[in-house]
C-alpha cells in the first residue's frame, strides 16, 4: 500500500470514529441527563437557541426540495449532478418491484420488533432498525428508498404511531434513503472516499434531513397533529437526529461492507440495473 | 382532528394509489403502474393493520402501543414475521440475480 492511500485510509477511520464517538457522547449525555429533561440535552441547545421560526424557515426550505425531489423520482425521472431533470433509468421490472418489496418487510419488520419500546408517546420509539434506511438506497436505488418508505409505515402502523404525521416520515425516511444514494461516488463501503462519503451524507446529513422535513411537517399540521410545537423542535427533531445517526455511525458501515459484494455479484446493484 | 377521521384519509389516499397502479399496468400496459399498486397495496395493507389493531385496543390513548395489553408482544412477533418474510424474498432474489 502506498503512503498516500495509507493516509486516506488514516482519514477516513478517524472521521468515522469521530462521528461515531459524537453520536455515543450525545448518547452518554441524553443517559445522563434523562429523557424527560430534554431541553438540557447537547443535541437540543442549537434547536433551542436558534428557536423555532428559525427551523420552520429552514426546514421549509428543505421540506420543498426534498417533496420535489420525491415527486420527480416517483414520477420516472431524476435530477442530474447539473441540476438537470432527465429521465430516470429504472427498469421497474419484477426485480425492482420485488427489491421494493423486500425492503419494505426488512425494514418494516426490523422497526416494528422493536416497537414496544416508546420514547415519545404517540410519535417515536428505539430503532435499530434505521440502520438499514440508507443501506437499502445505497444498495438499490430509488425502489430500495420507496420500500424504505413504505416499510416506515407500515411500523408506524404496528407500532401505534400513525397519523397524518406518518405522511412526513414516509418521505422523511425516502430521504434518509436517497440522499446517500444519490450523493455518494462510491457506494462500496471499501475505500477511504466511499466511508468519508458515507459518513457526511449518509449517517449524518441524511438524519438531519429527514429530522427536520419530518418536524416541519408536524409543526405546519400541529392543529391536525397535535404535538405541540416546542416539542416539535426541542425534543422530537434532536431525538430523530440522534435516533438516525446513532445507529447509521456505528452498524450500517458494518452491513454495507458485509452485503455490498454479494449484491453487487447477483447483479442486484442498482447501477448495474439500469435501462 | 380525530384519529379515526385521519385513518379514513390515510386509507383513502392508499387505495387511490393502488387504483390508479392498477389502471396503469392492466388498461395503459404501463410497468411502472405494478409498483405503484404493489405501494397503494402495502398502504392499505398497513391501514388494516391499523383497524385491527385498533379494535383489538393495542393502542394506548396517546399514541403508541398500549403497555398493559398483548399489543406490544404481538408486534413484536408481528415484527419478526415480516421481517423474516423481507428475508426469504431477500434470499430468494440474490440466488436468481438481478441482471439478465
Amino acid at each position: 500500500m502506498s503512503r498516500k492511500p495509507a493516509g486516506l485510509w488514516a482519514l477516513s477511520i478517524v472521521i468515522g470514529l469521530l462521528f461515531i464517538a459524537l453520536f455515543i457522547y450525545i448518547a452518554y449525555d441524553i443517559v445522563t441527563k434523562g429523557l424527560q429533561n430534554w431541553s438540557e440535552w447537547v443535541i437540543s441547545a442549537p434547536f433551542i437557541k436558534l428557536g423555532r421560526d428559525f427551523w420552520f424557515v429552514i426546514a421549509g426550505i428543505l421540506w420543498i426540495i426534498g417533496t420535489i425531489l420525491f415527486f420527480i423520482e416517483i414520477s420516472g425521472y431524476t435530477l442530474t449532478r447539473g441540476f438537470k431533470i432527465v429521465k430516470n433509468r429504472v427498469k421497474w421490472d419484477a426485480v425492482d418491484v420485488t427489491v421494493v418489496a423486500l425492503s419494505a418487510a426488512i425494514y418494516g419488520g426490523s422497526l416494528a420488533a422493536t416497537g414496544g419500546l416508546p420514547i415519545i408517546p404517540g410519535f417515536t420509539w428505539l430503532r435499530p432498525g434505521n440502520s438499514l434506511a440508507p443501506l437499502f438506497g445505497i444498495l438499490f436505488g430509488v425502489p430500495g428508498a420507496l420500500g424504505t418508505s413504505i416499510g416506515n409505515f407500515i411500523a408506524d402502523a404496528l407500532t401505534g404511531y400513525l397519523s397524518i404525521g406518518s405522511i412526513g416520515g414516509f418521505i422523511g425516511n425516502f430521504i434518509i434513503a436517497y440522499i446517500p444514494y444519490k450523493l455518494m461516488t462510491d457506494h462500496s463501503f471499501r475505500t477511504p472516499r466511499s466511508i468519508i462519503e458515507y459518513y457526511i451524507w449518509g449517517a449524518v446529513i441524511s438524519s438531519i434531513y429527514c429530522a427536520l422535513y419530518i418536524s416541519w411537517w408536524l409543526d405546519a399540521l400541529e392543529p391536525v397533529i397535535g404535538l405541540p410545537r416546542a416539542l416539535v423542535w426541542g425534543w422530537f427533531a434532536p431525538w430523530v437526529i440522534f435516533n438516525n445517526a446513532i445507529v447509521t455511525t456505528t452498524i450500517t458501515p458494518i452491513l454495507g461492507y458485509i452485503l455490498y459484494p454479494p449484491i453487487k455479484m447477483r447483479g442486484l446493484f442498482w447501477k448495474d440495473r439500469l435501462a | 382532528m380525530d384519529i379515526a377521521v385521519q385513518a379514513a384519509i390515510l386509507t383513502i389516499v392508499g387505495l387511490i394509489i393502488h387504483l390508479i397502479g392498477v389502471a396503469l399496468y392492466f388498461v395503459i400496459k404501463q410497468r411502472k403502474g405494478l409498483f405503484l399498486a404493489l405501494l397503494g397495496g402495502l398502504w392499505t395493507f398497513a391501514m388494516i393493520i391499523f383497524y385491527i389493531y385498533d379494535k383489538l385496543g393495542f393502542y394506548g390513548p396517546m399514541g403508541g402501543l398500549q403497555q398493559e395489553s398483548v399489543g406490544p408482544a404481538i408486534t413484536t412477533i408481528v415484527g419478526f414475521i415480516i421481517l423474516i418474510i423481507g428475508v426469504i424474498i431477500a434470499v430468494r432474489l440474490v440466488r436468481r440475480g438481478g441482471v439478465k
